[in-house]
């Protein structure tokens, strides 16, 4: 009797130690992908062990791709070409890819598992991309839910073309049990490279926005990369028209420094679109650059003014300011920064003025 | 209790989370999404309208309200709509793909 537990227990133990080897042994030749060779545009080789996904090992290696969602496959922004090895497209990536898309091997790099040898290319300005450790050092309201966080970058200094964003890492915090990336523009002087200002609207329920004005505080420090984005000023001599609405201010205060620390003489209108007095902000900035710039006029346009405050501006909405006021549009450039619905209807507007839609620069964040 | 198909799980485990919004969509509330859809379907099955109606009807009011940019428009002789917006966009939480605006439209009578 003792003889045949003894028996039936080693039998037992047998096969789960077999079991257990063959996991071990199937782990080592099916899910070992190795060390993998990343060839980028043709330049540069990377070498990583396989098994992770295209984006992170990318990062690891500090080639930042845009992604907002933290490789989630929700932003459908960190797209690059895979020429080779990437496999078959995946469902999770079909939702972001169109037609033109796929066959040019575009995929999205955060739903791309690194299995072998692989050979993709990036837009080059993405190699400038790096990652900085700063330090809030300044928190100022500007409205009652838009405040300019002010960050100095600890370890680096950066170069940026005015227009531009960057991404900041909301940590783990109460509300969000991950990290996640959200682009901001950059909002400071250019000629200050330790600093970045960020001017954040504080969006109902928003990952980063909640963190940034409920748990970010003066002397924390927080992570950035970036500089991304095509929004820029042209270097034409064509006048200028800024529209902007809210936290839109951002990139348009980078611009009007850096057309005052280059001497910019160009002829520009920037049209700041709120709906009550208490909604505008860096008003008096905005008279120091008219009187530092050449030909600049600030025309900010409330939609509702308070009786009470005696407004004696313009009224209405922006967009029927610029409808109003802005003569011989089809000679000016229109930069635009607000929310979408801003955006579109500026857009409607300037292209019934005569403006062309080439000469029409914006950049929706979508 | 209904048995949950696993994308019902997954639309569960997304409501409750973290990942789109901060707090997550339902926030501290422990309630299930299948009991909140059940109780809606019957709702709307009392009111004699369906959920395709409503979706219709507030999308209309929507894209009058977006003309505003932000302040409130008539929408007809007993309500006024305000669109708000923000940059970016929401990856919607069912199980099928989808991006759309962060937007929030807000209702109330006309004064």
């Amino acid at each position: 009797m003792i003889l045949s537990i003894f028996i039936a227990v080693v039998i037992v133990s047998s096969i789960g130690a077999a079991l257990a080897g063959l996991l071990v042994i199937s782990e080592y030749f099916f899910a070992n992908y190795g060390k993998c060779k990343i060839t980028v545009n043709d330049q540069r080789e990377i070498t990583v062990d396989g098994g992770n996904s295209l984006l992170s090992v990318l990062v690891d290696d500090k080639i930042f791709i845009p992604s907002a969602c933290g490789g989630r496959g929700t932003c459908g922004l960190c797209k690059l070409k895979a020429i080779e090895g990437a496999g078959a497209l995946l469902p999770t990536e079909e939702p972001y890819l169109d037609t033109e898309e796929r066959e040019l091997n575009v995929r999205l790099s955060c739903q791309v598992k690194v299995r072998n040898d692989l050979k993709i290319e990036i837009p080059p300005e993405l190699f400038a991309i790096r990652e900085y450790t700063c330090k809030c050092v300044d928190i100022v309201d500007l409205t009652y839910d838009i405040k300019r966080f002010r960050l100095e970058l600890l370890d680096a200094e950066i170069d940026y073309i005015p227009g531009q964003y960057v991404q900041l890492l909301t940590p783990v915090y109460q509300g969000s049990d991950e990290e996640v990336y959200r682009a901001y523009s950059i909002a400071s002087d250019p000629n200050q490279k330790n600093i970045i200002d960020l001017i954040i609207r504080l969006v109902p329920n928003g990952i980063c926005t909640t963190y940034c004005f409920n748990y970010l505080k003066v002397e924390d420090q927080i992570k950035i990369n970036g500089p991304y984005g095509d929004f820029r000023l042209s270097d034409t001599d064509a006048p200028i028209a800024f529209i902007a609405g809210g936290s839109g201010m951002a990139p348009v205060r980078c611009i009007l420094h850096h057309m005052k620390n280059t001497a910019n003489n160009r002829k520009a209108i920037y049209y700041f679109g709120a709906n009550k007095i208490k909604e505008l902000f860096l008003v008096d900035e905005m008279k120091m650059f008219e009187a530092q710039l050449n030909d600049f006029q600030f025309a900010p346009v409330i939609a509702t003014p308070e009786e009470e405050e005696n407004w004696s501006g313009q009224r209405g909405l922006v967009t029927e300011a610029v409808q109003q006021n802005l003569k011989n549009a089809s000679q000016y450039e229109a930069y635009l920064c607000g929310s979408p619905g801003m955006i579109d209807a500026s857009i409607k507007v300037l292209l019934g003025l005569g403006m062309s839609e080439e000469k029409i620069f914006y950049d929706k964040f979508e | 209790m209904a048995k949950r198909s696993p994308q019902l799980q997954r639309l569960e485990e997304v409501l409750h989370s973290s990942k789109l919004v901060s707090g997550g969509f339902m926030g501290s509330d422990n309630i299930s999404v299948l009991d909140v859809i059940d109780a809606d379907l019957a709702e709307l099955s009392q009111l004699d309208i369906t959920a395709e109606r409503i979706a219709a009807r507030m999308q209309e009011i929507t894209d009058i309200a977006k003309a505003g940019l932000g302040n409130w428009v008539k929408i007809d002789e007993n309500r006024q709509a305000m669109t708000e917006e923000a940059k970016g966009s929401l990856v919607c939480p069912w199980p099928h793909p989808g991006k759309f605006a962060k937007r929030v439209t807000t209702v109330k009578p006309e004064f």
